[in-house]
């Protein structure tokens, strides 16, 4: 903690470019990795099932939906369709008994063929139009979905997902399904922090921020931004179809309706955009919340010996959800992630911070 | 120092929090029933009125000794229409020792089912998820009890058929629907009833959520159907009426799905609503045996979960029908095989139910391994400015054609 | 126009005559301009003059309406920005256009662009693919920012360092793509002295080290002066003089257009 900076110093440019130039941060991450991979031993299967594994594969989720809204800079309302598209797929090859590990490829490229149609189009306007042209995306997708009994089987429909399996070796176990979703989303997270490092980043940086600068650095916008869109539903179908896979074991639209795509923007938004660890935060924050508060807030109640009807106690904490998300977006309107970001540069350089101001 | 009193007690919330989250020991000897429900967003209308009406019918039969000496506990969760969230209250409640689910909406309802099954616990699915989970010999752990979609607008055309003299030839049918799962799944019985009794079916999709429906029934006044049937819901009837209002269409043609209550009657007005007619699966009102004794024993006494006006409303008598069928399950299981109620004791409890109506709320239900619905059977009622007055005996028309439906759509879940 | 063609020399860039109109508003019209290989060639003019419009034209952002743009002997009219680029024309920005969100670094790198091949799967197996390309650009940027003497802000975010040293990066960011033709739009705007000196220097270096021509669009006189070895001056989008630079500046329509009507002139 005392300067952490202190002592770093690169000798080649390989190592100026490693992942995590801070050891600190090196450290934190090797701990973080060594408590995902022991956490089926440590954690209750409950949590391990119904808490940390979905937010995992929405973690996945969110990093895929902030490389094309916070990296390459384009909003995207339409997320849920995306990954509604790689989910059905993969379900259609895996139960015509195509193995699982083509299959999640075959789910994740034809939603990047589907997600670059839509932007093909989408990508000639710009801002809120283009925002409103991803959402009748969206809505495309649901009526679609709600109309075709062939694709998802029927009204009221759900198509059940045969058993998961990699390598021929079939994964039910609550840990071996956490596995995956944890092996998915370290492989994202991979990809994203590569990112940080590559020509492929800083060219959609570029394009977000500026893009006449962008264009006489040689940079092709439509073409980057095309390549994000197609990257970023690649990521949200093989998310999608890991979703139904390892955790809701059937597809059914509800599931990709338009309030996902919403409740996965705001992930990104309150995570921070362009922002790998508050992705993490983000995805935690929307999704597993509302349940915590709710249980605090029950608990709480039977504590000071509250009595309110059951209708009560389930608005009070939604109230108090939404409240904490305003305060936390007043506090840093750049979100967790930023949050984040400021207590760490802040520890940095402690207790020499009056020289960086 | 007010501090260190101001974090003890936060110490103190917190490890209550805490401790609230690992599964807590059963409390010996009760029967349990998970109700994991909505009630913060979509399924509010109705969510509070069944909740209520499981927990006023347990307080009735704990008064009287329980079900073999054992009380029976409603453990109520919310879970806001949320796939993520009912799969963690299942998961909790599950951890907790209860076997038998209620969810009370579609999209839970399906995210749960393959946990359910694969668990083999029991999910009560009255009224919500796939219509064709009746289907007992695919569906082994799912009790839908009560009829389907399909089978009520099946009922619904064989009662406009008896309007007729028996006879539908050339006439029109309007099929007034919410476009979307819900509203679009008895399209296509009612393309093969049309087909069979040789009347004229209208489709009029009406969008979502179904306050606007201007287009919809200026198309019905230029078309006049004699009869149009709404797959509506709550406030869109409402709309509907008012529609009906402008375009003259009479309300006493309307038959309406089950989701219409006294709410929504007193939204169109009570006097404007004369004639309308619903089908139903329970009785409305009050004047009903059951209800009268939850009146008298259980608000007489001051126990009510929730406040008095809730029972008048035909929600309230729906919550008080499932949970009469589900607590008869239980009863029937603890004769059958004693305490505790399994999974298997409470599915073969459920399954050993018959000619039961809990004192003429419903029609006699009799559920077998096969058909988990129960016989699916309705009636239309219609609204006479004060009550609710049955236009026919219970009845389940066109069961063989449902029932092909039914294995048609089930089989396809089942090859896997 | 072609009298100060020199023999023995090629042209990097020509214009031929290059009209642009907005509307009915006439921002520049009948321009005739060649910069040979290895010259630094001045553009001035009043602002307004339709200098940066000249500049936009060449870069492919508004397209001449009519006439001609020929860079290393190919016709580039109406060539799209990047494309230009791509072609070895590099630009700095009168007001700026760095990255804020990124290092200097970052930004001088992206001026690698042109040479790179960046791809998605190059991204997530960046060890085995993006790493050796990456390593070799970045030898590159080093030898730029060593020349530059922006070694000691490398890492610093481009939001925090002055001006002038942005000024600096952006340079750096033109210079690493390895340009034939290097448009520099006002670069010592806002500076100091020894700012505007260290940067002439470093225009000058860049000339004589690495063979590049320079497009300068510059309101000091003195520079121009100073480094320039041809120039054009417009006004009202039309040339009024063109030539050596000590001629042009005693041309009597450059006086007039910069210091107004003389009295006694």
């Amino acid at each position: 903690m005392f300067y952490r900076l202190s002592g770093v110093r690169h000798s080649s440019y390989v190592s100026d470019r490693r992942m995590f130039q801070v050891p600190a941060d090196r450290n934190a991450v090797i701990i973080l990795l060594m408590i995902g991979l022991a956490a089926p031993f440590l954690i209750p299967s409950l949590y391990l099932n119904s808490y940390v594994l979905p937010w995992l594969i929405w973690t996945a989720a969110v990093l895929g939906l902030n490389l094309v809204t916070g990296w390459a800079g384009q909003l995207h309302l339409g997320y849920a369709a995306v990954m509604a598209v790689g989910a059905y797929s993969a379900v259609h090859a895996a139960r015509f008994g195509i193995p699982w590990e083509f299959a999640l490829l075959i789910g994740g490229l034809s939603s990047s063929v589907i997600g670059s149609l839509f932007a093909f189009t989408a990508l000639r306007v710009k801002g809120l139009y283009l925002a409103l042209t991803t959402l009748a995306m969206q809505f495309v997708m649901d009526w679609v979905l709600t109309h075709s009994p062939t694709i998802t089987g029927g009204s009221h429909a759900s198509l059940q997902s045969p058993p998961f399996a990699l390598l021929g070796q079939e994964i039910t176990s609550d840990a071996g399904l956490y596995y995956v979703a944890l092996g998915w989303c370290i492989l994202v997270t991979i990809f994203m922090l590569n990112l940080k490092r590559t020509g492929l980043g800083r060219a959609w940086v570029a394009v977000r921020e500026k893009d006449f600068a962008a264009a006489i650095l040689g940079v092709n916008s439509f073409y980057y931004k095309l390549v994000a869109f197609a990257a970023s539903s690649f990521i949200a179908g093989v998310t999608g179809a890991i979703l139904v896979a390892t955790f809701y074991f059937l597809a059914a639209p509800e599931q990709f309706a338009v309030n996902v795509s919403i409740q996965v923007l705001a992930m990104v938004i309150i995570g921070g955009l362009g922002s790998i660890i508050g992705s993490y935060m983000g995805a935690a924050l929307i999704l597993l919340m509302p349940g915590v508060v709710n249980q605090v807030f029950s608990a709480f109640a039977g504590l000071i010996g509250l009595e309110l009807s059951i209708e009560t106690l389930a608005h009070i904490p939604n109230a108090a959800y939404g409240a904490l998300i305003v305060i936390f977006l007043m506090v840093e309107p750049l979100g967790l992630g930023k949050l984040y970001a400021n207590i760490r540069d802040y520890l940095m350089i402690w207790p020499f911070d009056q020289l960086k101001k | 120092m007010k501090l260190t009193t101001y974090s003890r007690n936060l110490a103190a919330a917190a490890v209550v929090g805490i401790t609230s989250l690992t599964p807590a020991f059963a409390a010996e000897g009760t029967i349990k029933f998970g109700l994991c429900y909505d009630l913060s967003k979509a399924y509010t209308f109705i969510t509070p009125q069944v909740a209520q009406a499981a927990q006023d019918l347990a307080t009735l039969v704990n008064s009287k000794g329980g079900i073999g000496g054992h009380d029976i506990e409603v453990i109520v969760r919310d879970h806001g229409n949320e796939p993520q969230r009912g799969i963690e209250c299942y998961e909790q409640l599950k951890r907790e020792g209860v076997v038998v689910f209620d969810m009370l909406s579609t999209p839970v309802s399906i995210a749960v089912l393959p946990r359910v099954m694969k668990d083999k616990n029991i999910l009560i699915q009255s009224l919500v998820g796939r219509g064709d989970a009746v289907d007992g010999s695919v569906f082994t752990q799912i009790f839908p009890v009560g009829p389907t979609y399909l089978g009520q607008a099946a009922n619904d055309i064989a009662y406009i058929k008896e309007q007729f003299g028996g006879d539908m030839a050339g006439k029109k049918i309007g099929f007034a629907y919410l476009d979307y799962a819900f509203g679009q799944e008895p399209i296509h019985l009612l393309e093969t009833l049309a087909e069979k009794e040789g009347f004229e079916l209208a489709l009029y999709p009406v969008p979502l959520p179904g306050s606007d429906q201007a287009s919809v029934w200026t198309k019905i006044r230029r078309d006049k159907p004699d009869y149009v049937m709404a797959w509506l819901l709550a406030g869109g009837h409402v709309v509907a009426a008012k529609e009906m209002k402008r375009n003259g269409f009479p309300i006493d043609k309307y038959l309406s799905v089950n989701w219409l209550n006294e709410v929504d009657i007193a939204n169109i007005g009570a006097e404007a609503a004369i004639g309308i007619k619903r089908g139903t699966n329970v009785a409305g009102g009050q004047d009903l045996p059951i209800i009268q004794k939850i009146i008298a024993e259980v608000y007489g006494n001051g126990k009510g979960a929730g406040p008095e006006e809730k029972i008048y409303d035909v929600y309230y008598n729906t919550g008080v029908g499932i949970y009469s069928a589900a607590f008869e399950a239980a009863r029937l299981a603890v004769e059958q095989s004693g305490y505790p109620v399994t999974p298997e004791s409470m599915k073969a409890g459920y399954e050993s139910i018959s000619g039961f109506d809990a004192n003429g709320l419903f029609a006699p239900l009799t559920v077998t391994a096969a058909d988990h619905g129960g016989g699916g059977k309705t009636r239309v009622e219609m609204w006479d400015g004060k009550t609710w007055v049955p236009q026919q005996e219970w009845t389940a028309a066109y069961s063989d054609l449902i029932w092909e439906l039914v294995r048609e759509s089930s089989s396809k879940f089942a090859t896997e | 126009m072609s009298a100060e063609h020199q023999s023995g020399k090629t042209p990097v860039l020509e214009c031929r005559n290059v009209e642009r109109r907005f509307g009915g508003l006439v921002a520049v019209t009948g321009v005739d301009m060649t910069i040979n290989r290895g010259e630094i060639f001045g553009l001035v003019g009043p602002n307004g003059s339709g200098k940066t419009t000249l500049t936009n034209a060449i870069t492919g952002f508004y397209p001449p309406n009519t006439g001609q743009i020929i860079l290393d002997g190919k016709d580039i009219t109406g060539t799209k920005p990047h494309k230009v680029a791509a072609m070895g024309v590099a630009r700095t920005f009168q007001n700026l256009a760095l990255f804020n969100g990124m290092s200097v670094l970052d930004n001088i790198l992206l001026g690698r662009h042109v040479h790179m091949n960046p791809g998605v799967i190059r991204t997530a197996l960046y060890w085995w693919l993006a790493r050796p390309e990456e390593i070799a650009n970045r030898e590159v940027v080093e030898e730029i920012i060593d020349f530059l003497q922006l070694e000691s802000i490398r890492n610093e975010l481009v939001d925090g360092i002055p001006i002038g040293l942005k000024k600096r990066v952006e340079l750096a960011r033109a210079l690493v793509a390895e340009p034939h033709l290097l448009i520099l739009d006002e670069p010592m705007a806002g500076m100091n002295q020894e700012e505007k000196e260290y940067m002439a220097r470093f225009i000058l270096d860049a000339r004589a080290e690495r063979g590049v021509s320079v497009l300068l669009i510059e309101h000091h006189m003195d520079v121009i002066i100073g480094i320039c070895d041809r120039m054009l001056a417009l006004n009202y989008g039309e040339m009024i003089a063109t030539g050596v630079p000590s001629e042009v500046i005693n041309d009597p329509r450059v006086v007039e257009a910069y210091i107004g009507v003389g009295h006694d002139a």
